[in-house]
């Protein structure tokens, strides 16, 4: 009786703590590609920063990308977890999904891919 | 008769109790001694940041024996040999707390690196690539092990004892475990590579 009720579980509370893990790393590795490509943007993102990391100037703009990667992380955790809690997703696309953006996320952090995506 | 002297053999044989108390006494005991003999300041050496440091070093030990269990139950929980996963969730927990000490002293850290004659002035100056490819791209990678650590514990605790009759669950939950450990293995040689370079 309880393998047939924990079968019929939804998946969606789990989903949506994956793609929310996902999108916050994908965020971040934008942010901080466009911050290598734009130093007005750059300036900021150490502003964003400042607004709540104590000793955010010693750190640099890496306070401001910490902070955009837990608003994107966090809020869309929450966003994902009131639209799929209730919900049953495929779990091949879920997981296609978020390793093509972790991989992604990873490339937006390596030197030489941004350096090739920006043509230096 | 018999009874009688197993009973008191029994009897005689010291309780696992005091067992455990009696190897806790010692080993308290040498703690104290040598906390308070040691030269650990000499050990720590003479930057201000050596306690700093010395944590995040210590954390992030603790975290890549940490994600490697987790890795290793990971793959268990892949291959369906898992039944429970009470020691999963308490791994997966700890994983949560290690990964965010671990960032919380690494960004203090930072500050030391990022400092006039710091090594990343040095890295810049002397071997530019050292910086900019292996630290620029260890300090984000690390970043990375806090949302997948939270994102397995979250859904571990969540499905408890039911994940491992969820297939299609249970395999990404493996396989962002695996990748955690991963990443987590990655940043601790490069976290090593760099202090030998030039520590703060």
């Amino acid at each position: 009786m309880q393998s047939v009720e924990s079968q019929t579980k939804p998946n969606g509370r789990g989903v949506a703590a994956m793609l929310s893990a996902m999108i916050g790393l994908l965020v971040m590795g934008i942010v901080h590609t466009a911050a290598v490509a734009y130093s007005s943007f750059n300036t900021s993102v150490l502003n964003v920063g400042k607004l709540w990391i104590p000793n955010a100037a010693g750190i640099g703009p890496y306070s401001g990308k910490e902070t955009f990667m837990l608003i994107a992380w966090l809020g869309s955790w929450g966003l994902l977890h009131l639209m799929l809690r209730k919900r049953n997703v495929n779990m091949k696309i879920v997981a296609m999904v978020f390793f093509v953006g972790v991989a992604l996320a990873a490339l937006f952090v390596y030197t030489p891919f941004i350096d090739f995506l920006l043509g230096k | 008769m018999k009874i009688h002297e197993s009973i008191k053999e029994i009897r005689d044989e010291p309780s696992s109790q005091v067992i455990v108390i009696g190897w806790i006494v010692v080993v308290l005991f040498l703690a104290f001694l040598v906390l308070f003999t040691a030269p650990f300041g000499d050990l720590l050496g003479p930057s201000a940041w050596a306690v700093v440091s010395t944590l995040h070093g210590m954390l992030a030990v603790l975290g890549a024996i940490v994600t490697t269990v987790a890795g290793y139950l990971g793959w268990k929980l892949f291959i369906g040999q898992l039944k429970g996963n009470g020691d999963l969730r308490m791994t997966s927990a700890l994983s949560v707390l290690t990964a965010a000490a671990t960032i919380i002293f690494g960004n203090w850290i930072y500050i030391a690196y990022r400092a006039p004659g710091g090594p990343r002035a040095f890295f810049l100056e002397n071997n530019p690539e050292i910086h900019e490819v292996f630290f620029e791209f260890k300090e984000f990678i690390a970043l990375f092990i806090l949302p997948l650590a939270v994102a397995t514990a979250y859904t571990i605790w969540t499905y408890r004892d039911t994940l491992s009759q969820d297939k299609p669950l249970r395999t990404t939950v493996a396989l962002i475990l695996v990748t955690t450990w991963l990443i987590s293995m990655m940043t601790f040689v490069l976290r090593a590579a760099i202090t030998k370079l030039r520590s703060v």
